[in-house]
């Protein structure tokens, strides 16, 4: 592992061998999950999986890539990548991750939509907002008047 | 999705005889050990519960484990975005990686922690990982990453697994080649029923994926008969192959 940077901040140098990794305590914490009560993990098991799961994700996408080079298309999407696992040989995930997506995507159209409603409903009330204005205004002061104030 | 720790059942170290593999030599005398090939079959047969129990954490997965994940989403980006051929990558990509690096990491680390069991250790080593790359055919393109090396034996292990890592789960017929041990193993004839072994004793490390199973009350279902001498002591594992988790 590298040297942890000095002065911390972002990006150059010594940080940047870090982002090749994903944080070891997040990968500890799952290996926890993994392991009965009384388990211990020695830290160069940690380091060893911290490696490992950096070449699972560039393996996986590197066949997903070549997928969608293939099909010339731009993105990399989730199915690319369960597709991916599935000609890997992770046929144990597939399943799996096929509902997590098809989840997240719900989820997403959802708040989507959500999002969509609201803004409409903004628009509409400041259209009622602005037609109260205007209403006002002309009960008030009759319309010369506020064509010819002095400026 | 959850943060819940898998609960085991509090384990007693694996007894001194282990799982033990005799040398096929004749003249044993005494009760005959335990075919590697059941200890593969219970192995398998946790790893299959567990894949169980990830599909039904997917079905239940709420609106709040798509905005925490356990991984940093901007990570895997860069992670990926590290290919040069990568061009642009979906919103959903990094959440889909989240899900599946952790479930790598499960399945690696169990696999790994199966492996310390069987050299009668609680602690989860670097050898540990090596020995579950090298056994297992997925993780094959890791074979670099842990050099096989690490994945020494110990010499007081009764499991000397041959490095190729092929077939070696499911136990399917001969083995191809003498192991790296140089001992070679004892594997009954497919077909015949396994003799009983009141001395076989399980790991441990009860496949208690889902929550709650301490209240295991569901009979076992395990195949060889003489399960009395194994219950005994033992947390909760009562059931092979672990029934599926049952929702609550």
């Amino acid at each position: 592992m590298s040297e942890a940077e000095a002065g911390g901040g972002s990006g150059s140098g010594g940080g940047k061998e870090q982002d090749r990794f994903l944080p070891i305590a997040n990968i500890g914490r799952i290996m926890r999950r993994a392991v009965p009560e009384n388990g211990k993990i020695a830290k160069d098991a940690k380091d060893c999986i911290q490696e490992c799961v950096s070449e699972f994700i560039s393996f996986i996408t590197s066949e997903a890539s070549d997928k969608c080079m293939k099909e010339r298309r731009k993105t990399i999407n989730g199915d690319d990548i369960i597709w991916s696992l599935g000609t890997l040989g992770f046929e144990e995930y597939v399943e799996a991750l096929k509902i997590y997506l098809k989840n997240y995507r719900e989820r997403v159209t959802q708040r989507v939509q959500n999002l969509l409603i609201r803004m409409e409903r903004n628009r509409f009330y400041s259209m009622v907002n602005l037609h109260h204005c205007l209403t006002a205004c002309r009960m008030e002061g009759g319309g010369s008047d506020w064509h010819s104030k002095p400026i | 999705m959850d943060n819940q720790p898998l609960p085991y059942s509090t384990g007693q170290p694996p007894a001194p005889g282990g799982a033990p593999v005799v040398p096929g030599v004749s003249g044993s005398a005494g009760p005959p050990p335990v075919p590697h090939h059941h200890l593969l079959q219970q192995q398998q047969a946790q790893l299959q519960a567990f894949w169980a129990y990830q599909r039904q954490e997917a079905e239940r997965a709420s609106a709040s484990d798509f905005k925490n994940h356990q991984l940093p989403l901007a990570r895997i980006k860069k992670i990926m975005k590290a290919d040069e051929d990568v061009r642009m990558i979906s919103a959903e990509a990094p959440v889909l990686f989240a899900k599946a690096c952790e479930l790598f990491i499960l399945e690696l680390t169990i696999r790994s922690w199966l492996h310390a069991e069987e050299n009668k250790r609680r602690t989860l080593q670097r050898n540990d990982v090596a020995a579950a790359i090298a056994r297992t055919d997925v993780f094959d393109f890791l074979v670099d990453i842990v050099p096989r090396e690490e994945a020494k034996e110990e010499p007081g292990s009764a499991l000397g697994f041959a490095a190729s890592g092929t077939g070696v789960v499911g136990g399917g017929g001969a083995p191809g080649g003498a192991p790296a041990a140089g001992m070679p193993y004892y594997y009954p004839p497919m077909g015949q029923p396994a003799p009983m072994m009141p001395a076989w004793h399980v790991p441990a490390w009860d496949p208690a994926w889902q929550q709650g199973a301490a209240d295991v009350d569901h009979s076992g279902s395990f195949s060889e008969e003489g399960q009395a001498g194994f219950a005994a002591g033992h947390g909760g594992a009562d059931s092979f192959p672990p029934a599926p988790p049952r929702s609550e």
